[in-house]
């Protein structure tokens, strides 16, 4: 049953018609007429347009086709469906009339039976699709909430003693990479990235819950000043069995602003560059990782940390595995190894290169488009005076 | 990507095949998940043919690992000479779960263990 009465524009220059389709039509179903094609299209694009239009073809001045032209060259009145109503003796108009975007076809004289079950059908399936595309907007609109609330998650960018910049394209709406960087004191900067797997609503879930964990410092036993201590507390609280079986990989660091350092742990995460030297044209490029087990994987592990006294230019970059998981042209994909020797060739450490390494992993990538997992890059440059 | 297993010898060998993804990972989540339902049983993932290993595809070994631990089984893994998936399970730390072999009589043993 139909929820309330749809309406329906009958088109038709020879009153008789009208009167006929119309008396038809009144029990069920609101009915408007119009005698002229220019009559039908001025009420189509009213305020109030009809849920159906039954479109004589042959009318003086402007005829069926082109009404039905004009209706589907709109996007207003594109959605309506029309059925044309057409004598036996124009069925050869009907391929037409069907390519210019009509749903259906009666033919004269009408069945009255026929008619009805053909309206009918059409309004529901009319129906049916304007409260799918309400819900899918609906749908996509809290989606996008979703995710802008995840990037109002993420930080600002640091300008000053300490620069950063940073690129986050999830590969879906909702993608499972989070990251971020905070005072944990006046003396003691935390940065870390995580990477929850698979992507979509789940992952992003707990990636934002887990970023927020970190942000706030509400990680119960954690010294955020320790790195191996905060991926202790964290896999204890997001054990995989009580997450949806669900695990993400972590690097976490700690800049000492006073002892000039680096603490630094990783959790199964691919690990972070710095390039660092006392010179800006001399430096060399290092791998910060501790080769931890992901985080989730099993309830109270433990994990190492390792410290690396900084030099008076260091530039450090964090980042999840799918800026360099990309399928090249070869079917082959991007390696570690090969994404290190990208990182090794940007050696102008006095700016950041998070825009050139994107369009780099782009250019490399068999197919335009978005990237199979999370790109997420963080590229933080820490120089002394 | 193709699942496919013969038991022998008290084990179970489990053999994927393909880029073990999201999408591959979905494929074969259910047969996987049934093969792994064994009361005490032992079981070798033969993993040597897998082209790319995706997170997904790690916590789908995972999960069902611990299922079978919890049932009183073993998982190994068999990577044979597949490097790239050798290094990407070491990178997480996945053998102080699943064991990880290069060696297939290895592999056998390691699960009769």
């Amino acid at each position: 049953m139909l929820e309330s009465k749809p309406s329906i524009l009958v088109v038709d220059d020879t009153p008789a018609n009208l009167t006929l389709m119309s008396g038809l039509l009144q029990d069920d179903y609101q009915v408007r007429a119009a005698t002229s094609g220019e009559k039908a299209l001025k009420i189509a694009f009213s305020d109030n347009p009809p849920d159906l239009i039954l479109l004589d073809i042959m009318m003086p001045e402007m005829d069926g086709h082109e009404v039905c032209r004009r209706l589907k060259a709109d996007e207003k009145t594109r959605e309506i469906p029309i059925i044309f109503l057409t004598a036996m003796s124009e069925a050869e108009d009907e391929e037409k009339g069907l390519r210019l975007g009509a749903v259906d076809y009666i033919t004269k004289p009408v069945s009255p039976p026929i008619a009805l079950a053909r309206i009918y059908t059409h309004i529901t399936m009319h129906r049916q699709k304007k409260a799918l595309v309400l819900s899918q907007q609906m749908l996509a609109a809290e989606i996008n909430e979703a995710a802008d609330y995840i990037l109002s998650a993420l930080p600002a960018e640091l300008n000053g003693e300490i620069v950063s910049r940073w690129k986050h394209i999830p590969s879906t709406a909702l993608g499972g990479d989070a990251f971020g960087y905070h005072w944990v004191d006046p003396d003691h900067l935390a940065i870390y990235l995580l990477d929850v797997c698979g992507h979509g609503v789940g992952s992003a879930l707990m990636s934002v819950s887990a970023i927020n964990a970190l942000r706030s410092q509400s990680l119960k036993g954690a010294d955020f000043k320790q790195p191996s201590s905060v991926l202790a507390a964290i896999n204890n609280a997001y054990l995989m069995e009580d997450h949806n079986n669900k695990f993400f990989t972590m690097w976490y660091g700690v800049y000492d602003r006073v002892a000039h350092k680096l603490t630094y742990a990783s959790a199964a995460h691919p690990p972070a560059f710095i390039r660092t030297g006392d010179s800006a044209d001399k430096t060399e490029l290092l791998e910060l990782t501790t080769g931890n087990m992901a985080i989730g994987f099993m309830q109270d592990s433990s994990f190492k940390e390792a410290i690396l006294p900084l030099k008076k230019y260091n530039q450090l970059t964090v980042y999840s595995d799918g800026v360099y998981e990309i399928e090249k042209q070869d079917g082959e994909m991007v390696t570690l190894l090969e994404y290190t020797d990208i990182m090794r060739k940007l050696s102008d450490i006095k700016i950041t290169h998070v825009d050139s390494i994107l369009e780099t992993m782009k250019a490399l990538q068999a197919v335009e488009g978005p990237f199979e997992d999370d790109f997420s890059l963080l590229q933080m440059n820490i120089h002394r005076a | 990507m193709a699942i496919n297993f013969n038991d022998t010898d008290s084990i179970r060998h489990v053999v994927i095949d393909g880029r073990l993804d999201g999408p591959g990972s979905d494929a074969i989540e259910i047969k996987f998940a049934v093969l792994s339902k064994l009361e005490g049983g032992r079981m070798v993932v033969d993993i040597s043919q897998v082209t790319f290993l995706a997170s997904l595809g790690i916590r789908l070994l995972v999960v069902n690992a611990k299922n079978l631990n919890v049932h009183g089984g073993r998982m190994v893994l068999f990577v044979g000479d597949n490097e790239a998936v050798a290094s990407n399970l070491e990178a997480t730390g996945i053998s102080a779960l699943i064991p990880m072999f290069t060696d297939i009589s290895e592999a056998n043993q390691a699960a009769l263990a």
